[in-house]
């Protein structure tokens, strides 16, 4: 059974205008360097150094490893962040709609974006390097996917599909297939080599946005599995594990807006507010039993046996493990960023 | 609950003597009467809503005409400023949503208006709101009687019922005032007729397009059902009418004629014939289907119309802001540029004043109860309002680089109300008695009118 141990020091940023915690909004690892970075409340991304001291004291929140602010763009906020898998560059999104690239150098992005494109008629909400490094998918908030060239921000594909806003992309790990999720509550999976649609998955979840505090509208984050099978998908309300192949549901959680799989074990972690971890037994991954009717019952609960939980408050997002699967990277809406060993 | 006749009437949960009447009233003689105010009730969303409407368009018969009208939105929660009419994107406290630009050169507004920024320049634009009540409820009374309810001799009536007051529907078949959907927060955010009594009480519709609930269909057979009744009715209440206050008497049946003359004329709230392309334009959305309503209502005569965008205190964008927020101001800007559009094109913008805003702004920090989401804010916020002959393409008022302070030109609520009654040819210091004492129509008689909209 994996276990999860806290590291002792806190990663925060803060701009000094005294205007807000710099909420974090997704987190990401350097595949090579120990260093992360996250997208947060601002219009830049933090950087941190995972090996400095938390040696600076913040005011509400102790010594912490305080990080610098990178990566600007003008206006807005960056949406989507992804690192490039060999950790050549990183790409970022923003609600200015820009897809920028950074060339990672001496451990940190440059200065200024080595190209720069108006990438979508809204947002840019999220942003996935392919595998191999060489592509770009972004997702935004006109309801469109696009493919870039990672290398030159050129466009290679226009992606309709969504009815409305795109929140997230993901590719399996051997390129094959994009997928995208939309606050339309669909999950649309994509053939890399004709950019057909393979399949439509309807998560649901889609509202309207009314009220005070709506639940988040369909789909907020997705993740694929080490091995392609399964498809995580995390909307307002829920979580839920599909087949990838088939686009069957086969589990299901009442947690919310955060999804990912560890990339060396069968062990999924997920949820806004309180962060789950579960060591799932795939082999029990299975569609849901159907009634005398034929009718699908409920689907079940992940299988497998959670094996911890971490509280960081409400709106709290950001989660991902280490691509070596020893740590885990947890934001918060204070401005900080947690790690976790995960032995 | 004001019966007509029982001396004790309660708006927003503040209970007053309108009549002066004495005598106690057995259960029975109201009987016929209590069902049709509970109907009125019904309809009204408040007590005595719908029906004491009714009596208020006796006086229309008398009440000179204006023609002038007033469409109020109402933005209940508080839209933040930031992400409506004064972005400051790239400050630290700008946020993530981005500005366009707008009819006007230099002008931006927020990304999720681009109806509104193409029809800047036919509106009024005030970035420099102060005032100092930041509670849902009391700022809700304030925004829409210009009294701060501490201040209060006498409940103050909404504005719009101060307009039926004053400008009623030249025809008396017509509700002066109608109300279509109704926050569901507090007593105050939505004030009713207060010391005016029931007579000017809106007449509340549920939303969503719909018109007064429980108003049977309009056909021959349901008008002359109503006769029947009212014959009945009639001979039943004459023991009753003796020895009262014939005035009150006349008041009461006057809400049963009102609703014979609007039996005859129901399709007035009836949209289902409305064009489909409309819908499309309105946006599909209970905003999109109250704007058409809306439209149609000021188009057959009635004057003053209360919209309500949401109920719960949706712009209370206190957390998870930035993401819903989007939805709410890309559906109130598909309905305003429909109806504003509408309104040029059938030539009611001239007379029609139309009024979008909430009850004050969001802090410029980033802070809510729960991040990302901002908190309520007086210093500065902003609303917009047009048409009626106002000049037009304005923008008045200005805020710091990170809307943080006012710059200049600062507006108080008492302007703004000073400046809507002058519109209408309301003089905005008029008194009116209430219990013998005199009270101005916005508070203190303070505030003046906004001259550069004229």
């Amino acid at each position: 059974m994996p276990k999860l141990t806290k590291v002792e020091k806190k990663f925060f940023v803060d701009d000094g205008n005294n205007r807000g915690p710099m909420t974090m909004l997704r987190v990401r690892f350097h595949p090579r360097d120990s260093k992360l970075v996250a997208s947060c409340a601002d219009r830049r991304i933090a950087w941190f150094d995972l090996t400095a001291e938390a040696d600076q004291e913040v005011k509400g929140r102790g010594k912490c490893v305080v990080g610098e602010l990178v990566c600007p763009h003008e206006i807005g906020w960056v949406r989507g962040l992804d690192v490039h898998p060999e950790g050549k560059q990183l790409a970022t999104g923003g609600s200015d709609r820009t897809l920028r690239v950074w060339a990672w150098k001496d451990g940190r992005p440059g200065e200024q974006p080595s190209h720069q494109v108006e990438a979508h008629g809204g947002w840019v909400e999220g942003v996935a390097y392919a595998p191999d490094g060489r592509l770009i998918a972004t997702a935004g908030f006109d309801g469109l996917v696009k493919v870039w060239d990672s290398a030159d921000l050129k466009l290679l594909q226009t992606l309709e599909g969504h009815k409305r806003y795109v929140d997230d992309v993901a590719w399996s790990s051997d390129g094959k297939w994009l997928i995208s999720g939309g606050e339309d509550g669909q999950v649309i999976v994509r053939d890399t080599q004709s950019w057909q649609t393979l399949r439509t998955i309807e998560f649901g979840g889609a509202n309207n946005q009314s009220g005070q505090i709506p639940k988040h509208s369909g789909v907020h984050r997705l993740a694929i599995s080490r091995d392609d099978r399964w498809l995580g998908v995390a909307g307002g309300e829920q979580l839920s594990v599909f087949d990838l192949q088939s686009g069957e549901i086969v589990a299901s959680e009442r947690d919310r807006m955060q999804v990912a799989f560890h990339p060396k074990a069968d062990v999924l972690a997920g949820g806004e507010s309180e962060a789950k971890f579960w060591s799932f037994e795939a082999d029990k991954l299975t569609p849901p039993e159907k009634d005398k009717n034929g009718k699908p019952k409920s689907p079940q609960g992940i299988p497998g046996k959670p094996f911890a939980s971490v509280k960081r408050g409400e709106w709290s997002l950001g989660l991902q493990f280490s691509a070596d699967g020893k740590q885990v990277a947890l934001g918060n809406a204070a401005g900080i960023v947690e790690l976790y060993d995960v032995g | 609950m004001n019966s007509g006749n029982c001396s004790e009437t309660s708006i927003d949960g503040l209970s007053m003597n309108i009549h002066a009447d004495d005598t106690v009233c057995p259960k029975y003689e109201h009987s016929l009467s209590r069902r049709a105010l509970l109907q009125g009730a019904a309809a009204g969303g408040v007590a005595f809503g719908g029906f004491g409407r009714l009596f208020g368009a006796d006086s229309a018969a008398v009440a000179r005409q204006n023609g002038k009208r007033v469409i109020l939105v109402f933005m209940s929660g508080g839209p933040s400023q930031f992400e409506t009419w004064d972005p400051k994107p790239g400050q630290p406290t700008g946020g993530p949503h981005i500005s366009i630009p707008t009819a006007l050169p230099g002008i931006h507004i927020d990304e999720y208006m681009p109806n509104l920024a193409r029809l800047a320049d036919r509106m009024i634009t005030v970035r420099s709101m102060t005032s100092s009540n930041g509670d849902h409820d009391q700022g809700g009374y304030v925004a829409q009687t210009a009294y701060n309810p501490s201040a209060l001799v006498a409940p103050a009536p909404h504005w719009l019922s101060i307009c039926a007051h004053e400008k009623p529907s030249a025809n008396p078949g017509l509700p002066s005032y109608v109300m279509l959907g109704k926050d569901n927060f507090g007593s105050l955010h939505v004030p009713g007729a207060g010391f005016l009594g029931a007579k000017y009480q809106a007449l509340q519709c549920p939303g969503d397009g719909s018109g007064p609930q429980d108003l049977p269909q309009s056909s021959e057979e349901t008008i002359a059902a109503f006769q029947r009744r009212e014959a009945l009715r009639k001979s039943f209440s004459r023991p009753f009418a003796e020895g009262r206050d014939s005035r009150l008497v006349q008041s009461h049946d006057g809400a049963f004629d009102q609703v014979g003359r609007l039996l005859r004329s129901a399709d007035l709230f009836d949209i289902s014939d409305e064009s489909p392309a409309d819908f499309d334009r309105y946006g599909d959305s209970r905003l999109g289907r109250d704007c058409i309503l809306a439209r149609k209502l000021v188009e057959e005569g009635v004057p003053f119309v209360r919209i309500q965008h949401q109920s719960g205190l949706a712009w209370d964008k206190h957390r998870r802001a930035f993401q819903s927020q989007r939805w709410i101001t890309n559906e109130f800007d598909t309905a305003m540029g429909a109806l504003i559009d509408d309104l040029i094109d059938r030539g009611l913008w001239k007379d029609t004043l139309l009024v979008l805003m909430g009850e004050f702004g969001r802090t410029p920090q980033i802070q809510g109860q729960g991040q990302p989401g901002r908190n309520h804010w007086t210093k500065c916020w902003s609303l917009s309002f047009g048409g009626c002959g106002l000049q037009e393409g304005l923008v008045i008022g200005s805020t710091n680089d990170n809307g943080t302070e006012l710059k200049d030109r600062p507006v108080t609520i008492h302007d703004l109300f000073c400046t809507f009654y002058k519109t209408l040819d309301i003089d905005p210091h008029k008194e009116l008695e209430f219990e013998n004492r005199p009270i101005p129509f916005v508070e203190d008689k303070l505030g003046t009118p906004m001259e550069e909209v004229f």
